[in-house]
């Protein structure tokens, strides 16, 4: 899948751009790279005064469901004569397992846990949200009545589109 | 409420003469809800010290405002003998509080009002944040540059007077002799027409400013009394502090103003040396910060009157509650 992420804005100063761009850049690829949206992925990136746009292509659709082993407290202190013990009901639940669905393994309590692939229409929103927000500026300012989000320059839009379909 | 950028006005040849740039610029911005204030009757180095600008950009309350404002810089002053450099200069400025969205293309607008179109112009906004220590005010923005050369400051104001600004107000400041100079192709300031009669003679810039230049820079370098100035500064700065005691910030603010022109004559006339000038521009500040304080705290006391969603007033009591709280060391009956 392609994705266009543009954020427009006004005249930005000459040296905020590229590193801007090159954040957003990071940023994406490291955030797609943890959904295991990556897969080879090309990441491009355009910047001028009131525009900052990377470009994917190549994002994979939704991510494989991997299995992951958790480790957990040691076997002493999850089972005290067979029973389980709080060590072991907060491991679980932090988990999102029952109880049962814990082993011993060596002298620890571990887990096995089914990840759910996400899609990148659903992991695309809340990461590309982040991003703008954690561009680092050298300065940043307010305006209008907007309460906390600063910006080197005020922000007219953000365009997502995952191909071709705004996000 | 400042609308739309197109309309009756906004696409005029470029005013002929000083006066019918002003009038341009003073209609543009009164058919797009600006009131139009006057230039302050005490002496100022910019529209910013202006309290229609430095006191209304503090707290919630919307403001939009436009005016000429003279701007005395006495170290500024050439005698009258160099064709670009004033002791006294024009400058217009525009606050709209909260900055709109569209506050470009409004500015845009304005520079088609005197005839300077993107068509034929290379416009440019280029960084540029400023700031002024003895406001203790700072903003981000840019100049904007009309074929190369400066002609407006536009920053949206984070702070002023120490206080952060929210809602934010962009201020734009047009300096006018310079668009005039562009505007009517002239390599001198003093040979800008400042209007033209109704019988086809002309007043020229010259006529009407030349011998205030002269005398003004004489006064400001070589014959004030610095020994006074001093006098001066120690007496306006005793009465600011006394008058923000009565709890009257806008008294009290006319007094850190005289502080400041008093300063600037004494640093033009040489008579503050580059370690005493530091000291001075923070007792300046001082003053200013305290106005700005007084002036918000007087402000929420009579609940941000100009604010007509109250239920926003409310909120913005509570963000300045603890100003409120604080007693007045005397209240004024």
């Amino acid at each position: 899948m392609n994705l266009v992420f543009e954020i427009g804005c006004e005249e930005l100063p000459a040296t905020a751009q590229q590193p801007a761009v090159q954040y957003m850049r990071e940023e994406l690829g490291k955030g797609l790279a943890e959904a295991r949206l990556l897969g080879s992925a090309q990441l491009k990136t355009f910047a001028t005064p009131r525009r900052l746009t990377v470009i994917a292509t190549g994002i994979t659709e939704r991510a494989e469901d991997v299995r992951k082993k958790l480790s957990g407290p040691p076997a002493k202190a999850a089972f005290v004569d067979g029973k389980p013990t709080k060590a072991a009901e907060g491991f679980a639940k932090k988990a999102g397992v029952p109880l049962e669905a814990l082993q011993i393994e060596g002298d620890r309590v571990v887990v096995e846990q089914n990840i759910k692939g996400q899609s990148a229409a659903e992991a695309l929103p809340p990461l590309l949200a982040r991003i703008v927000r954690g561009i680092p500026f050298k300065k940043s300012m307010r305006w209008g009545s907007l309460e906390t989000d600063a910006f080197a320059r005020p922000v007219h839009w953000i365009a997502a589109a995952l191909d071709g379909k705004p996000l | 409420m400042p609308n739309d950028p197109k309309s009756s006005s906004s696409s005029r040849g470029a005013p002929k003469d000083f006066q019918g740039l002003l009038l341009a610029l003073q209609t543009y911005w009164a058919e797009r809800g600006c009131a139009l204030m006057q230039g302050y009757d005490l002496e100022v180095g910019a529209g910013t010290m202006n309290p229609a600008t430095f006191l209304r950009v503090l707290g919630p309350e919307p403001w939009n405002v436009a005016y000429v404002e003279p701007s005395r810089r006495p170290a500024d002053g050439r005698f009258g003998e160099n064709p670009n450099r004033l002791h006294q200069h024009h400058q217009y400025q525009v606050i709209l509080k909260p900055s709109p969205k569209n506050v470009q293309e409004l500015y845009l607008g304005s520079l088609r009002a005197i005839g300077i179109t993107a068509d034929d112009h290379d416009l440019r906004f280029v960084e540029d944040d400023w700031e002024s220590p003895t406001l203790g005010a700072w903003g981000l923005g840019w100049e904007v540059w009309c074929d190369g050369m400066e002609v407006t400051q536009f920053t949206y104001f984070q702070q002023a007077g120490g206080f952060e600004c929210r809602p934010v107000a962009a201020e734009l400041t047009y300096g006018l002799e310079r668009i005039a100079m562009y505007l009517q192709n002239k390599d001198s300031l003093y040979d800008l027409v400042f209007c033209t009669y109704p019988d086809g003679s002309k007043l020229t810039y010259r006529d009407v400013f030349w011998q205030n230049e002269r005398e003004q820079s004489e006064y400001s370098f070589h014959a004030s009394d610095p020994d006074l100035l001093f006098k001066l500064f120690a007496q306006y700065e005793g009465e600011c502090r006394r008058l923000v005691e009565q709890s009257l910030p806008l008294p009290a603010y006319d007094y850190c103003l005289k502080c400041s022109h008093a300063f600037n004559l004494l640093d033009a006339r040489g008579a503050i040396s580059v370690t005493e000038r530091q000291g001075y521009i923070l007792r300046v500040r001082k003053l200013a910060h305290d106005c700005a304080r007084l002036y918000l705290t007087t402000r929420a006391r009579m609940k941000f009157p100009a604010l007509q969603d109250r239920a926003l007033a409310e909120k913005e009591l509570a963000r300045y509650a603890e100003l409120i709280e604080e007693k007045p060391k005397s209240e004024v009956v």
